[in-house]
């Protein structure tokens, strides 16, 4: 059976390029044209390496295929109207794009973003991502440049997300205890930002979210859903952001710190509950040459009722889903009154836009005003990334992580998230 | 089978000795000095149509790829005569490499003598430029040639236009077709639209991105049309099947293989087939095909808005998946020389005069099909072209780029010195540098092109020479004295109609080059030569 494969492999190999051959044979390839003087001889060597050919004969045809589809397709195009070196972008006003989103625990999302430009002053976004009946997400923006330096934005957002798995609220929640549901969402953001300096971003925002939310499948331990699960709510949320960060941080290579602290004050304009809302995080970025760098980052979110009615389970601390958030558990199933992470990731970039990322996080969500925080209620996750370079809807990305219990509990490895969206970040 | 295998490679092994050490005279013929590829054919093909994109795509993903599967020998360029020089072709003419060359001369380039000043105004604005990165446009003189020309752009004023007219004349000088190409300044009154010609939009667009001079002239490169009717493109690799001449595979031609040295010198990242011209040269029933390089702008330190394609210009292609994928898994522990810490760069020539430079580790922006056979020979004979460039040359070169400041031709000068010594110290000492075998009254001569070129002191050169007559049999023969950057020894006395003389050459603790084996038979003159090869050091006779 080996002999005839390898048999069949050369023969095919033969037959493939013979015609090839047949053609060279009208070729000048031996040096006694020029030089008149008989070629060194070589069979010996050329015998020996009949046996490599034939073993990698399948790979070769394979690679060939590959090359000629590649070149059917290829071959008819023109010159390109620029070099990839160009020294300035080509402007594009209308711009489609596609949009893939490949999840754990999620049904693929597959979509389209067109962007409308005036320039660099005045852009529309559009983006949806649809599947199947049961899925479909929105997102529009329009950006106004008005000044150097100042923003005013426009942003809309509507979805409707299945097969979520609300895990409960606290530090000990686990998929033993899951809910699942629907979260249908629509809203707005009216946002202004500006520059004070390079590094420097204040925004003032304000946001509507309606949420509505509503059980599926047969749960394990049906349970008393998380607050406003079974009303809803439509949230109105004004906040101040401030932010500066030293780093080029969609690279590797660039150290600095960074620092962001935000605000808001959400209320449930269909009912009484009322909130303030806290996050922080802080990171510190050593590069160790112009393709790597080791980031530490901590983040906390806070959430305090002001209240007797508690605010949607939907608006609080929640963790999952991204680096610095433990990303090796999928979004939208823990949640808490209160969250924290600390974080470190080692960076390195492996080609001009894509960069290779190892992380390991320690984390948790608690209750109000982190009256249960203890380290060893923290779970840990640690995973790998690859991530493009550029704005956030040219993007392309990668995440495979773990994720463990709390500590307390074991801490044994119990869930893994992995991701990989084209198009705009997530 | 199994049992069978050991007899059959035995055999083949056995086979294979009794060739291996024969010696391999050289026929009694003419050496080749013109390629039969210059011959007259007809009629004139159809232009070649672009393939860029392809050209691309193959030599980024698949060339490397399928030769490694195949398990490609490696093949020796084909188009070298018995000197182990290339003849003049297509691609190629013999200019600098065999014959000393003056800087006015060098710097003169492809340009008619005393036409290195901006050509007569008025200009006719007459086509847009079709494709690439920098702007421009066709224009006619006054004197009716036509020339296209283009801007620098508004990253690194002046470095484009100066590489275009310096890089031009360097290659033409090193033996390749290139245009007449020459920084010129002019004013926009010197511009006349024609109907034909872009919009006055965008002949704006063009003159907004050219440098302005102090005195408020516009700095552009005006580039010769080159004559001859235009085909199109030409590829690195394969052959074009309708030129009737095109017999070699261009990936065995010599002089594309060690282009990469020459190309590496000046940074010339995009040396690919969109930036290649072939012209047929005749009428439209009778004439040849000439292969011409062209398009220089992004030599001589071309820097990216991106800091991270910057540092990766010359030392990484456009996207190498395998050191890609080595370096996930490595977690970025393989030293790469793109690591380094971005120098502060020159707002003209970039990090040119100051990036580290490794002649073998530099990479173009993608293999075209012919650099990555380069082999030693090959490099070697680059090598000995590039020796010939001394410092008085690059100064005159420098000097067509017609820099604001002259510390910057100065840079210029000293990075493309330290470079060419970077190139001769990697491969003019592999094998030998020793060239042009002559026979004098008895006695064989040979030029160093170490020392004749500066590269190495003659006094502290050793010397030695061998010789066998006939199939094997050693000779005695007196130790070579020198002159004047000449090697020569006696030729013995000897009754045989066959000699070969090994004369080698090195300098101690420096390099150790192997021998230059000239190849003599005996004619009715007396000795003359009939070949010359220079096998790498060790290689037994």
């Amino acid at each position: 059976m080996t002999r005839a494969v390898i048999v069949a492999a050369l023969v095919a190999t033969l037959a493939v390029t013979a015609p090839a051959r047949a053609q060279e044979r009208e070729r000048i390839t031996s040096r006694e044209a020029y030089d008149h003087r008989p070629p060194p001889d070589d069979s010996t060597a050329e015998a020996a390496r009949w046996v490599p050919r034939v073993l990698l004969a399948p790979l070769w045809l394979l690679a060939s295929a590959g090359r000629e589809l590649t070149r059917l397709f290829l071959e008819p195009i023109g010159p390109p109207p620029s070099s990839p070196d160009a020294a300035e972008p080509t402007p594009r006003p209308i711009e489609v794009l596609p949009v893939v989103r490949l999840e754990s625990d999620r049904s693929p999302a597959v979509g389209v973003h067109v962007a409308l430009r005036a320039g660099d002053v005045f852009t529309v976004r559009f983006a949806t991502q649809h599947w199947d009946d049961r899925r479909l997400e929105t997102w529009s923006r329009l950006r106004w440049r008005p000044v150097r330096g100042l923003t005013l934005g426009l942003e809309g957002e509507a979805g409707t997300r299945s097969d979520l798995q609300l895990h409960g609220l606290g530090w000990s929640s686990a998929p033993g205890q899951r809910t699942d549901y629907r979260h249908v969402r629509g809203g707005g953001r009216l946002w202004i930002a500006h520059r004070a300096f390079a590094a420097s971003r204040l925004a003032l925002s304000m946001r509507v979210t309606h949420h509505r939310f509503s059980r599926e499948g047969d749960n394990l331990r049906p349970r008393p859903p998380a607050p406003g699960f079974d009303r809803g709510a439509t949230v109105a949320a004004p906040r101040l952001a401030w932010q500066i960060d030293q780093r080029d941080a969609d690279r590797a290579g660039h150290g600095g710190v960074a620092f962001e602290v935000a605000v808001d004050f959400g209320a449930d304009v269909e009912g009484d509950a009322r909130w303030l809302g806290l996050r922080a995080e802080a990171a510190a970025t050593v590069a160790f040459s112009s393709h790597h760098d080791v980031t530490l980052a901590a983040y906390a979110a806070l959430t305090e009722p002001l209240t007797d009615a508690p605010p949607v389970f939907a608006e609080l601390p929640t963790l999952g889903g991204d680096p610095g958030r433990l990303a090796g558990l999928v979004r939208g199933r823990l949640y808490g009154y209160s969250a924290t992470v600390a974080s470190l990731r080692y960076r390195w970039g492996i080609a001009t836009s894509l960069d290779a990322s190892l992380f390991v996080e320690a984390g948790n969500v608690f209750g109000a005003g982190f009256d249960d925080l203890t380290l060893e209620r923290a779970r840990l996750s640690f995973g790998v990334g690859l991530d493009s370079l550029g704005d956030d809807v040219h993007r392309f990305g990668v995440i495979a992580a773990l994720a463990t219990d709390p500590l307390v509990d074991g801490g044994a490895i119990h869930g893994g998230h992995a991701r990989l969206f084209i198009g705009r970040a997530p | 089978m199994t049992r069978r295998l050991p007899i059959l490679l035995l055999l083949l092994a056995g086979f294979g000795c009794a060739h291996g050490n024969a010696v391999r005279p050289f026929a009694d013929a003419p050496l080749v000095r013109e390629d039969p590829d210059l011959e007259d054919w007809g009629p004139r093909p159809e232009a070649r149509r672009s393939t860029s994109v392809w050209d691309a795509a193959e030599g980024l993903f698949f060339r490397a790829q399928l030769r490694a599967l195949s398990v490609e020998a490696p093949r020796r360029s084909v188009d070298v005569n018995a000197l182990d020089e290339v003849p003049d072709s297509s691609f190629f003419v013999n200019r600098i490499g065999t014959r000393p060359m003056t800087p006015a001369e060098v710097a003169r380039g492809a340009c008619p003598e005393g036409a290195l000043d901006t050509p007569p105004t008025p200009w006719r604005v007459v086509d847009v430029k079709p494709d690439g990165t920098q702007p421009g446009f066709l224009f006619e003189d006054a004197a009716g040639q036509r020339h296209l020309l283009k801007t620098d752009g508004a990253r690194q004023p002046e470095r484009s236009t100066a590489a275009d007219a310096i890089v031009a004349a360097l290659l033409y000088a090193a033996g390749y077709h290139t245009p007449c190409n020459r920084v010129v300044h002019f004013r926009g009154d010197d511009l006349i639209p024609t109907e034909d010609g872009p919009t006055r939009a965008r002949l704006a667009r063009v003159l907004a991105a050219a440098t302005r001079a102090p005195d408020g002239r516009l700095r552009a490169m005006a580039s010769e049309l080159l004559h001859g009717e235009p085909l199109g493109p030409w590829r690195y690799a394969g052959v074009w099947e309708p030129d009737r001449n095109d017999r070699v595979p261009h990936e065995l031609r010599r002089e594309l293989r060690a282009l990469r040295l020459l190309v590496a010198w000046v940074d010339h990242l995009d040396a690919r087939e969109q930036n290649t011209l072939a012209l047929w040269i005749g009428d439209a029933e009778r004439g040849h095909v000439r292969h011409a390089l062209i398009d220089f702008g992004d030599a001589l330190g071309a820097t990216h808005r991106e800091e991270r394609r910057s540092l990766r210009y010359g030392a990484a292609m456009w996207s190498d998946p395998t050191a890609t994928l080595e370096d996930l898994f490595t977690f970025g522990l393989v030293p790469r020389p793109w690591y380094r810490e971005p120098v502060a760069v020159d707002a003209i020539l970039g990090d040119f005069a100051t990036e580290p430079f490794d002649p073998d580790g530099w990479r173009p922006n993608y293999w075209n099909g012919a650099f990555e056979h380069m082999d030693a020979t090959d490099g070697a004979w680059a090598a000995r072209i590039i020796a010939r460039f001394e410092r008085p040359h690059l100064e005159a070169l420098a000097a067509r780029g017609r820099f604001s400041d002259p510390a910057i031709a100065r840079t210029l000068v000293d990075a493309l010195a330290r470079r060419r010594l970077a190139i001769l110290r990697a491969h003019l000492t592999v094998r030998s540098p020793l060239t042009a075998p002559a026979v004098h009254d008895g006695r064989l001569c040979l030029e160093d092109r170490a020392v004749s070129t500066g590269f190495r002191a003659a006094a502290r050169r050793w010397d030695h020479a061998a010789a066998r007559a006939g199939i094997g049999a050693p000779v005695r023969v007196a130790r070579p004295t020198r002159a004047d950057g000449e090697v020569c020894v006696a030729l013995p006395a000897v009754r045989a109609r066959y000699l070969r003389v090994d004369v080698r050459t090195r300098t101690p603790s420096l390099d150790d080059p192997g021998p230059a084996r000239v190849h003599l038979r005996r004619g009715a003159e007396g000795w003359r030569i009939a070949g010359l090869e220079r096998p790498p050091r060790g290689e037994a006779w």
